[in-house]
């Protein structure tokens, strides 16, 4: 073939290409076009994969297709950050997550953005937290660790993400409520869940305050020893383990999730029809299994209260941020 | 040790048109987007993985090991011919593969790295499938002061590859450490060096370093010659292929390179391209013709070749025994095993172990296709390299910018390749390797983060360095194979120069 | 590229000297050839690198919480120590260089027209991202590919044309629309928020902030 001729005919399809995806404004009617979904992590991450279950699942009832992009880096704050930047017209939403929308806001004041600069749509997935120590360990429950870090203050070591993580946060909580002092424990910072797990089994650390889905395996399988979760109930996997709550510390109530998060200013009528149709979707069948394949359990929040959920976290996590000085200007 | 009966029941599991085709599907794909310079082996996975959510489990997962293996390799074909690294795991092949292509003999260099490739990918998985426990208990009997020993003996692998003066080697490295530091602290997660600049929160990324220090200071020079001279400049002549005998030739490279490699992919979290650097790095320090690395070698393509490669079996184990992935491309595979309920953890291997070898031998079938596609890519190759340098070198110039944005989607990476581009410019013309540059620059992050890991684990205690046997032994490693660098440095500059004495 | 080094890249750590002058009036030399000249350029930049780093870059752009001063586990511990080696590397690289210098002739230059092709090709990279920040990605690609040909020495341009109107287009299909990854829309706004400046304004800022507080706690000590 002609080399021009070859020339035309990729210029003319590339005119065509355009020409279809040239966006028609119009507010009523939402949503016309496909929705851009920003996943601040990188693919193949449970955030990730959870935002792409629910764009497999949601077009059906939002009635358009949902575009995943992700944009990954510096604890989602660069995707959160582009996403915030977003026209308010709903084509452009997020996946919201407890460590870049609350997390890293509460610990940084240079995030450029806190809950104030983002419209919560609806929660969609929670994760529970578990205290855990070494199954070769001496720590039978919550108060045998407890005494032991009384006993030693500053020999026991726990194993988290990084300050300001929610592994973090929930080790200094565990130690604030039980009356310990936040030098009793030294913190490790891992790179992932994992490898902080995997610093518990080898030793380095001595007890490990996770999510549900980096612990459940290493549980059953009788290497780690859970002492307590932070739900209000009991789980269903482990009905031996006691709640913080059964044990007196109501207050060690934190858990991860995610959910959808739109721009500011984002319009009632949109985060309305988007919070109907996650809401709508989570009742499909087989969903259950799929978030928990993710290492989640359902648990949908509308867009009021889930609002003053984070509004709450964001809240304690910027006062715990203060105290442990881990604020970073 | 392998279990036969569970192996058969494997076997049958992937003799199915559907996986197989999968497999070719992912290792067709994962070349076009390998060879193609400012495509990343990353990209491919990503593109691939809403695909597999609608696909049976063994098929999604043979097409992404398609896509991992071939990525590894693919990446070498750039790196071969216009001195760009398509992964971070080819910054190595670049040192000898690139002027091998400069001298004309581009195919024996792509060849090279095929058959190195295949070789200690094919050994390295039959290492990881045979002494699975073995590997995955590695990940945890390595812990945070060890893993600092093997950093630390890595880091010798800078004097290896520092050209003739060491002392440039090591400002190119303390360069390289420096700017690795920009964006969050590893352990407090404060900032550093970023400059009120939101997106260097993240640092300055592997490729963009990569792009910036290899292939834009090669524009600048290219478009230096192509001025000077009116006659058509091409890369480079394919010349002869690779033949048997030297093949056969580099075994004991393959070996080392392998069994590093295998190491260096079972401690999770280190990637492919320290493995890269040592295979090189070995290569040279047992060749009997070490002033022939960097000015082309057939043995520096092999070692840095089969290093990269030997990484792809072992770096699956910490993956399915602790769900912590090697790189971004096994985190998108355990993203796709989690998806269809496999989830990695210790309870993998018990509850499903012919998923297990399936995956082991999914790499294998993995390898036979990349056999056969790498071959046909070679004989696409001498396409790219018949073209003129004018055309071509302003295309990729483009690629790799459209490359280097689309990593993190970020227009800072694009300032910063240029910016290392610029800086990388200058040091060629001064001779200051870039090769140390980029290993301290992937290795600075690892050794301060183990660092600092170790000494909060210790209370501050130094002694926590040698506490234990393993540490010790690398450190030993690594005091030995430093002196022996100084003492080789120090003989080969004086016969260099008695031998220009006697001219 | 020619394997053939003028003297001058050995003597940084052997010492050992080349015997014979050059000859006067030799040919020039190929731009990424060294030369002592500039191995002191390179050193003294180093140096200065490492100096400024060590004394304005690091007190201005990295925080150490109070638990960490002075300890190893401190952000700023590993930045400073490599910026003391670099620093101790450098000088030795330096003195070796003006040690090399005044015992050899001069090694001739590279021609201007080199370094001036050289820094053309680094103006066309500085305004492809200006270029992107101005006009968006598949424009500024457009305009790129067919400068940087011509630069090159190419004059058929209907190539030039070609080239320039379809590699920007299969680029854009194919990450717009098969990898789902936004091309940067254009504006200044990557390099900050608005209530931060801009990469220069903040170098300047923080480095002149740094220099401040090192003058005030100098002015405190005496």
């Amino acid at each position: 073939m002609d080399h021009r001729i070859k020339a035309g005919l990729l210029s003319a399809a590339f005119l065509a290409a355009t020409a279809i995806s040239i966006p028609e404004a119009g507010a009523e009617g939402y949503p016309d076009k496909p929705v851009t979904l920003i996943v601040p992590s990188g693919a193949g991450g449970s955030t990730d994969t959870a935002a792409r279950i629910l764009a497999i699942n949601i077009p059906e009832h939002i009635g358009q297709p949902v575009v995943v992009v992700n944009k990954k880096g510096a604890s989602g704050s660069i995707g959160i950050n582009f996403g915030l930047k977003a026209k308010p017209d709903g084509y452009m939403l997020m996946t919201g997550m407890i460590g870049g929308h609350v997390l890293y806001p509460a610990t940084n004041l240079s995030a450029g953005y806190s809950p104030e600069d983002y419209t919560p749509i609806a929660m969609t997935q929670m994760n529970p937290n578990v205290l855990v120590v070494n199954a070769e360990s001496p720590y039978k429950s919550l108060k045998d660790l407890i005494d032991a870090i009384k006993a030693k203050p500053g020999a026991l070591k726990f194993s988290h993400v990084g300050a300001g993580s929610i592994h973090f946060f929930g080790a200094h909580l565990m130690m604030e409520v039980t009356g310990l002092d936040k030098t009793d424990a030294i913190g490790i910072p891992y790179k992932g869940g994992k490898n902080a797990m995997a610093g518990l089994l080898r030793g380095e650390a001595d007890f490990h305050q996770t999510n549900l889905v980096s612990a459940i395996d290493y549980i059953k399988a009788g290497k780690v020893r859970a002492l307590a979760v932070t739900t209000k109930q009991r789980l269903e996997e482990f009905p031996d383990v006691p709640t913080y709550a059964e044990l007196g510390y109501p207050d060690v109530d934190l858990f991860g999730w995610r959910g959808v998060i739109g721009p500011k200013d984002l319009p009632a009528d949109i985060v309305q029809k988007w919070a109907k149709a996650v809401e709508e979707t989570m009742n499909r069948s087989g969903w259950k299994k799929m978030v928990n394949a993710v290492g989640d359990v359902p648990n949908y929040m509308g867009p009021e209260e889930f609002a003053a959920h984070i509004d709450k976290d964001y809240k304690r996590f910027r006062k715990m941020a203060e105290k442990l000085d881990i604020l970073v200007k | 040790m392998i279990d036969f009966s569970v192996l058969s029941l494997s076997i049958s599991q992937i003799l199915s048109w559907e996986v197989l085709l999968s497999c070719l599907a992912g290792v067709i794909w994962g070349m076009f987007v390998g060879v193609t310079p400012g495509l990343t082996g990353i990209m491919a996975v990503v593109i691939a993985l809403p695909l597999t959510f609608f696909m049976e489990a063994t098929s999604s997962i043979a097409l992404l090991l398609g896509i991992y293996v071939t990525a590894i390799y693919g990446g070498s074909v750039t790196a071969i011919m216009i001195n760009t690294p398509g992964t971070p795991n080819a910054a190595a092949t670049l040192l000898d593969g690139y002027p091998l292509a400069r001298k004309g003999r581009t195919r024996q260099a792509l060849e090279m790295a095929l058959y190195a490739s295949l070789t200690s990918g094919i050994l390295s998985t039959i290492v990881a499938m045979s002494i699975f426990p073995v590997v995955a208990a590695v990940a945890l009997d390595f812990g945070a002061p060890e893993v600092f020993a093997v950093i630390v003996f890595s880091i010798t692998i800078i004097a290896g590859v520092s050209g003739d003066s060491l002392l440039k080697g090591m400002i190119a490295a303390c360069l390289g450490f420096l700017v690795a530091m920009v964006g969050q602290d590893p352990i407090h997660g404060s900032s550093r060096f970023t400059f009120g600049i939101p997106d260097f929160q993240a640092g300055v990324h592997i490729l963009t370093l990569l792009v910036g220090l290899f292939t834009i200071p090669e524009i600048i020079a290219r478009a230096v010659e192509a001025f000077r001279s009116e006659e058509k400049i091409t890369v480079g002549e394919m010349g002869p292929g690779l033949t048997f005998r030297e093949y056969l030739r580099y075994w004991p490279t393959y070996l080392r390179s392998t069994a590093g490699g295998s190491l260096l992919g079972a401690l999770p979290g280190l990637g492919g391209s320290p493995a890269a650097f040592l295979g090189y790095f070995m290569a040279k320090r047992f060749s009997r013709k070490p002033e022939e690395f960097g000015k082309g070698s057939l043995d520096g393509v092999a070692g840095a070749e089969a290093g990269n490669n030997a990484v792809c079996g072992p770096a699956l184990v910490p993956m399915m025994s602790l769900g912590i992935p090697g790189d971004t491309t096994t985190a998108v595979l355990m993203g796709a095993l989690v998806i269809h309920g496999l989830s990695p953890g210790p309870l993998l291997f018990e509850s499903a172990p012919d998923f297990v070898y399936s995956v082991f031998l999914l790499l294998f079938v993995s390898l036979i296709f990349l056999w056969a596609v790498g071959l046909g890519v070679i004989r696409v190759a001498k396409w790219v390299v018949r073209m003129p340098t004018k055309i071509l070198f302003p295309v990729v110039f483009i690629l790799a910018t459209y490359g280097t944005y689309a990593v993190r989607g970020t227009m800072v990476d694009v300032i910063s390749m240029v910016g290392v581009g610029v800086l990388g410019f200058f040091m060629r013309t001064q001779k200051i390797p870039a090769a140390p540059f980029a290993i301290a620059f992937i290795l600075g992050p690892l050794f301060e983060n183990e660092m600092r890991k170790s000494l909060i684990i210790s209370g501050g205690s130094l002694d926590i360095f040698v506490h234990s046997p393993i540490s010790i032994t690398f450190l030993i490693l690594a005091a030995l194979s430093a002196g022996l660098t100084v003492f080789l440095h120090r003989r080969l500059e004086g016969t260099a120069a008695a031998r220009m004495i006697r001219d | 590229m020619s394997d053939n080094r003028s003297a001058g890249t050995e003597a940084p750590v052997s010492g050992t000297a080349l015997p014979g002058k050059p000859e006067p009036g030799q040919p020039p030399i190929d731009i990424d050839t060294p030369t002592y000249r500039g191995d002191v350029i390179a050193a003294a930049l180093c140096l200065g690198f490492a100096l400024i780093v060590y004394f304005l870059v690091i007190p201005a752009q990295v925080y150490v919480p109070r638990a960490f001063v002075g300890t190893a586990n401190s952000p700023a511990f590993l930045p400073k120590l490599i910026c003391i080696l670099l620093a101790v590397l450098s000088a030795v690289y330096l003195l070796n260089s003006i040690i090399a210098i005044r015992r050899e002739a001069t090694q001739g230059h590279a021609r201007m027209s080199d370094w001036a092709i050289a820094g053309g090709m680094v103006a066309i990279c500085l305004a492809y991202v200006g270029g992107i920040l101005a006009l968006g990605l598949p424009l500024a690609s457009a305009a790129c590919v067919a400068g940087t040909i011509y630069f090159f020495g190419e004059r058929r341009y209907v190539l030039i044309a070609a080239i320039a109107l379809i590699l920007p287009a299969l680029l854009w299909y194919f990450f717009v629309k098969v990898a789902n990854i936004l091309l940067p829309e254009p504006g200044l706004e990557i390099l900050g928020d608005g209530s931060a400046p801009g990469i220069g304004m903040a170098a300047i800022v923080s480095v002149m902030q740094a220099a401040g507080q090192i003058a005030g706690q100098m002015a405190g000590l005496s």
